[in-house]
């Protein structure tokens, strides 16, 4: 077994959960396939597994933001299918909808890096401690993302049942 | 609060890492099974995949000091040192050690061609070296390379049982010297502090068991 090979096997379901969580099955292997491309480029087959999930993670997620904010940019009919991936596991096809408005109006509306953060915590369930680690930022910046987002969110909630 | 460790902690538990409340959750839970059991399923290499080696191999810039070499070295049980063990050009390229003891084999990698290290060569620069271990029933693994008080994590994985060829390969720099590279064996995972107090102390327990490798290196700076 070659070393591209055994790194293929070791690392790739993880990029390919990660992603299919964050996007879907289809936007999701796209962005797995970069992400994996990039990792081998970058030399990181033998390094500390610790160091290449962080990696993992912050890769994959700012593509996938890139992915959808390009998406959200170009208009495509695509946009709705693939930000209704965010969606994990929703309990109701009602919240479903209104989670994936949610998240199409803040992938339009949020730094990136706050966006980093509110996917990493509600999609993945990273702790803040992780959060920080991955992103390469303090856990304080992490809790002010995070309490922003919130504050986003019950904005547009509120919005929503206005109207 | 989520009782759910994050895919995170799941993912580095499946790569080896992860705490024993994570073993502990992960072994009792439906959901977070079946994450684990998705990890287990690579599926075949896609073309796009084998596509990408053709434009450039892997680089691990931490490593970039070992000369070409491919070595074998046992870990005797009574021995207090590690045990270097050279092969012979006629002797087939297996594991020597004594029974019950884990071992360690070195293979270098030079221009195309792979060879067990004789125990004395030196590895040359561009050489890429990779190590094929033989557990003997400890399940986790730790390498690492040590430059005077500095220890530089290479991998940790774990280990299954009988041989395992570790994924992790590395290419030797131009640097001339000495390579000194620790390998430790545990039943669990060990803490950054564990493995150096492993490594300085060369313990061999029940519970860990640690060599070092000292490879020397013919690079092109002296």
């Amino acid at each position: 077994m070659s070393e591209l090979e055994s790194t293929y096997r070791r690392y790739f379901p993880v990029i390919r959960e990660k992603c299919r969580r964050l996007l879907g099955d289809a936007d999701g292997d796209d962005v797995s396939q970069e992400t994996f491309v990039k990792l081998w480029r970058a030399g990181l087959a033998g390094a500390d597994p610790l160091k290449v999930t962080a990696w993992i993670y912050r890769t994959s997620t700012r593509l996938a933001i890139d992915l959808l904010r390009l998406r959200q940019r170009r208009g495509t009919p695509e946009t709705v299918a693939a930000i209704g991936g965010l969606v994990s596991t929703p309990p109701s096809a009602e919240q479903a909808l209104q989670t994936r408005r949610e998240v199409e109006e803040l992938v339009r509306l949020l730094p990136a890096d706050e966006l980093e953060c509110a996917l990493l915590h509600r999609i993945d369930g990273l702790t803040q401690a992780e959060i920080a680690e991955v992103a390469g930022v303090s856990e304080r910046t992490v809790r002010r993302a995070l309490r922003r987002f919130e504050a986003r969110v019950r904005t547009l909630r509120a919005a929503e049942e206005t109207r | 609060m989520n009782a759910h460790p994050s895919y995170l902690e799941l993912d580095r538990f499946a790569l080896g890492g992860g705490s024993s409340a994570t073993r502990s959750h992960a072994e009792n839970c439906p959901r977070c099974g079946v994450h684990l059991s998705r990890l287990a399923e690579p599926g075949p290499m896609p073309a796009w995949a084998t596509r990408i080696e053709q434009r450039g191999g892997a680089r691990w810039a931490a490593w970039l000091r070992l000369p070409r070499l491919v070595a074998l070295a046992t870990v005797g049980a009574a021995s207090a040192a590690a045990l270097v063990i050279a092969v012979g050009p006629k002797r087939p390229p297996a594991y020597d050690g004594v029974k019950g003891s884990p071992s360690v084999a070195l293979y270098v990698r030079h221009q195309g061609r792979v060879a067990l290290w004789d125990g004395h060569a030196a590895v040359e620069t561009g050489d890429g070296v990779r190590l094929k271990l033989s557990s003997q029933g400890f399940s986790h693994v730790a390498v690492a390379t040590i430059d005077g008080p500095e220890l530089t994590e290479l991998y940790i994985g774990r280990l299954s049982d009988g041989e395992t060829l570790l994924p992790a390969s590395w290419t030797v720099d131009e640097n001339a010297g000495t390579e000194h590279l620790a390998v430790v064996f545990s039943r669990r995972p060990v803490s950054r502090p564990e493995l150096r107090s492993a490594v300085q102390a060369q313990l061999r327990n029940g519970e860990i068991w640690a060599t070092t490798l000292e490879i020397p290196k013919r690079g092109a700076n002296r």
